[in-house]
């Protein structure tokens, strides 16, 4: 239900207030009139509407109208061997005309829709075929509240991709991976304070592969929505993602794999540890079409609880319109397990050591790397919480010894 | 397509296409309201069931809730708008309501007699309905009246209050005012306020405090008149360490029409009580194209509302053209328990919207949901499910296991399962998973000499095993061989 059955009236000031803020003058050759189009049929998403049950809005819309401060540039390295043009560069121009939007159905995502008609800095970033590029390419802020960075990654090339958005309000990532190519999306969302919003989205073409590894933490509101399409024939998507969460840290992610084609596969795993007053939300859901038989499909989402102040809504979906499929998903949420942590104990490792190293454990069944716990553990550590930026940290700061 | 798929093919086509038996009707004499609903249909209603003022007014005040209510939007299925002023709200058989069985119309004994439910109960004690089988009290419901309620003086002896609705506003008015609407309040949502302010007959039972109900309940809904809608209430409360076992079953006649049936059911559970609610949904499903068929639109749900108490909801649902219900328990009692058990099958151009919420609120709360979703056809079949740990639910513990087999290439399975925890201590598990009949699971029946046909019966039988042996004994025996005659034709 979006605002054209609540508040029809609230809704439309809002977007015009929105509307107000924007210049328009950035890359105008940019076609805006779709995602116009979009948001006057459908309205903007309200309070309650179910598609934000578990997340205020109207947070993002306060945001979304403060007085601007200058948005940060980051850096942004491109290894030898990818191209990067400004969306406002005429070298961008046959890309955009190519591809953007190719991934995004703007009226399953009307913030995008409100990003594209407010855009105000974009990259296209592009890997020529066969190219296989070692080096990760790192994006930042690119320098304004509503960003689009257009990845593409042409048939047979690989590219591994470094992303964290920081002071964007909303950031669209749009990944197109042709056929036989590959790509490593790795987003890192460090603890923040302002209500942030965004789209990953990825087109994966056939036998191509598309794996995404998402570490986040939360803001006042944060709301990741994460739609992958499989559309070509044997495609496949890994989506791994880790949050732990703590104070009155919000993150919602909602994800959609749609298999489109046949013979496609997905791989979806996600382990959450929430405490103090944070809320964490997944919705996952797995979209099978008429005609993508032999589709391939799993998502499993684990959560634990440390206060009863916390709070876990987890809602894996399957949608299914094909019969010769494989498809499950599985979901749980409880506590530390009493057990593990005595037997910990009773090898004389100290309890809240155990904790952080069991905690570890958890997640790392979806993200593994040190880079990932650091960001997890930031601002946990000291303040008698255990899972240290390192299991040595972890340990030692209990007064043992790793073996 | 290999042979073996055809083969298949043609078995489940065989198997899911058989007749609707229960499609005929009875032709009696009926007194309907004229279509329309305002303060005066309401008041009329009321009216004709002789209820005292606070039921009236009762009633007022949820039909004035439902005007200012629209009808909800969020489920997966899809039909046009229900013109509620072309639906008569009120249809009874003409004439007095019979005092005893003797003098209830034959034709109307017939009609149960053709569904094979048994309303003579000297037949039944005296074993001509098959010796040694425990007798089952039944209360027929036909379009807007109960007709007839069978073993009320056995019940009576143990205590026990079994009746129509209509009978308990007069004769048990207390337990009525105290219960009535407090599981399923007026303002729940659009079609329990329809209800509320409707409602013409259903089932009350009343089991005092520890007393066992001495045999099983049931109650058999038939929807006869045309243009009707039927709404019926049911409120089933089980004193402290009481225990009772209610089944219900319902058909309709075959019409290219589609009929409402929106029915409220609300169950209470006091302390160690034990409530065991089964439910065969037959209602006339539609026709191969999707013409006709019964909306049933159903709000179900009980409280437990004392320690340890229990409530336990299994349903096969195969009839109806689109089914919308969620029974429910809202867990209060400390240890308390829910369970849920559900086949849904659909065929042809079925949709299917159904599942359940378990909402604990108490301490060591227990539930269990085990949904077995089965399409065919062209049609949509969704679990969609609720379970929410309150902060204070410590220990409470969840498992739900939502599984789905698809038969043929056009129809659609899908889950919707919200999880909502607030409490460290407890934990929730859900899974799910989707397949369909397996050519390997078939080839090995076949090579054992079991026909495709009998192998995809074998194969849905087991799939569905671990919610019929949740259903009395004569039901599971009825389940199985409706799910058989739902899935005729189904393979193709």
């Amino acid at each position: 239900m979006r605002a054209s059955t609540q508040g029809p009236q609230a809704a439309e000031v809002l977007y015009a207030r929105l509307l107000g803020k924007g210049t328009y003058s950035y890359a105008p050759a940019i076609d805006r009139d779709a995602a116009r189009g979009c948001i006057a049929a459908d309205g903007l998403p309200v309070f309650r509407a179910e598609a934000w049950k578990y997340s205020n809005v109207g947070k993002w819309y306060q945001a979304a109208l403060a007085p601007a401060e200058a948005p940060s540039v980051g850096e942004t390295c491109v290894p030898d061997g990818v191209e990067l043009h400004r969306f406002d560069e005429p070298a961008a121009r046959p890309f955009l005309a190519d591809h953007l939007g190719a991934a995004i159905d703007l009226a399953r995502h009307p913030l995008a829709a409100v990003n594209r008609i407010l855009l105000g800095s974009g990259v296209v970033v592009r890997v020529p075929a066969g190219r296989r590029i070692d080096e990760p390419v790192n994006v930042d802020d690119i320098g304004a509240a509503y960003e689009h960075i257009l990845l593409i990654v042409e048939p047979g090339a690989e590219l591994a991709l470094v992303e964290t958005p920081i002071t964007a309000t909303h950031r669209v990532v749009e990944c197109i991976v042709a056929e036989g190519a590959r790509l490593m999306h790795r987003r890192v969302q460090p603890r923040g304070q302002a209500p942030q919003c965004g789209l990953i989205a990825a087109k994966v073409d056939e036998e191509a592969h598309y794996s995404l590894w998402l570490v986040a933490r939360g803001t006042e509101l944060r709301r990741n929505d994460i739609h992958v399409t499989l559309a070509g024939r044997g495609a496949e998507a890994h989506l791994n993602g880790a949050w732990r969460l703590g104070d009155r840290e919000h993150l919602d992610n909602q994800v959609t794999v749609d298999h489109l084609a046949p013979e496609c596969t997905s791989r979806q795993t996600f382990r959450g540890v929430v405490g103090g007053r944070a809320r964490a939300v997944l919705n996952g859901r797995i979209h099978i079409a008429a005609g993508a038989q032999a589709s391939d499909a799993s998502l499993t989402t684990k959560n634990l609880l440390e206060s009863t102040d916390a709070e876990v809504y987890a809602k894996p979906e399957l949608e299914i319109y094909a019969n010769d499929v494989r498809c499950s998903h599985g979901a749980t949420v409880g506590a530390l397990d009493e057990a593990m942590l005595f037997y910990c104990e009773s090898r004389g490792i100290d309890r809240d050591a155990a904790r952080g190293l069991l905690l570890r454990g958890f997640l790392r069944e979806a993200i593994a790397g040190e880079e990932a716990i650091g960001v997890l553990a930031a601002g946990f550590s000291g303040a008698g919480e255990p899972l240290g930026a390192t299991p040595a940290e972890d340990v030692a700061s209990a007064g043992g010894e790793v073996q | 397509m290999s042979d073996t798929s055809e083969r298949t093919d043609d078995a489940i086509d065989t198997l899911v296409s058989s007749e609707y038996a229960a499609g005929f009707v009875t032709d009696i004499e009926t007194e309907t309201f004229p279509p329309g609903l305002d303060e005066s249909v309401v008041r009329a209603i009321s009216a004709k069931k002789e209820e005292p003022a606070w039921m009236t007014e009762w009633r007022l005040e949820a039909y004035r809730g439902w005007r200012a209510m629209t009808p909800p939007r969020w489920a997966h299925v899809h039909f046009p708008e229900i013109d509620f002023e072309s639906i008569s709200y009120f249809a009874a058989p003409r004439g007095d309501k019979p005092a005893s069985l003797d003098e209830v119309d034959p034709e109307l004994l017939r009609t149960y007699d053709r569904l094979g439910i048994p309303l003579h109960e000297q037949a039944m004690l005296a074993g001509v309905e098959g010796a040694g089988r425990t007798p089952v009290a039944v209360d027929a419901v036909f379009d807007s009246v109960s007709i007839a309620t069978t073993f009320k003086e056995q019940l009576k002896d143990a205590g026990v209050v079994f009746c129509s609705m209509a009978e308990a506003v007069r004769e048990h008015p207390e337990l009525v005012q105290r219960y009535l609407g407090t599981v399923v309040p007026r303002s729940d949502n659009f079609y329990a306020a329809l209800n509320s302010a409707v409602f013409s007959d259903g089932s009350f039972v009343y089991v005092p405090k520890g007393t066992r109900c001495p045999m099983e309940l049931s109650t058999y809904f038939r929807i006869n008149a045309e243009n009707t809608g039927q709404f019926e209430r049911t409120l089933i409360i089980a004193d402290e360490g009481a225990s009772v076992s209610y089944l219900e079953g319902c058909t309709a006649p075959m019409r290219d029409e589609n009929q409402l049936h929106a029915a409220v059911v609300e169950l209470v559970a006091l302390g160690d009580a034990d409530i065991k609610y089964s439910t065969v949904q037959n209602w006339y499903p539609g026709d191969d194209e999707g013409r006709g068929g019964i909306y049933n639109f159903v709000t179900k749900r009980g409280a437990c509302l004392g320690a340890r108490s229990k409530i336990s909801w299994t349903q096969v649902e195969t009839g109806s053209a689109i089914t919308w219900k969620y029974p429910s328990v809202v867990l209060r009692g400390e240890g308390s328990v829910g369970e849920f058990y559900s086949v849904a099958l659909t065929n042809n151009l079925q949709q299917a919207d159904t599942g359940t919420k378990m909402i604990h609120m108490a301490p060591n709360t227990k539930s269990t949901i085990i949904s077995k979703g089965i399409s065919a056809g062209r049609s949509q079949n969704t679990y969609r499910g609720l379970v929410r740990t309150a902060p204070n639910a410590h220990g409470a513990r969840n498992y739900t296991q939502c599984d789905s087999l698809l038969i043929g290439d056009q129809c659609g399975a899908h889950t919707f399962p919200y999880i909502e925890s607030r409490q460290p201590s407890a934990v929730v598990e859900h899974e799910a998973t989707t397949s369909k009949v397996s050519d390997d699971q078939l080839f090995l029946c076949r090579q054992r000499g079991i026909d495709a046909e009998k192998a995809v019966a074998m194969i849905v039988g087991g799939f569905c095993k671990d919610v019929f042996r949740e259903l009395p004994m004569e039901f599971a025996v009825e389940a199985g061989k409706l799910l058989e005659v739902s899935l005729e034709g189904a393979v193709g």
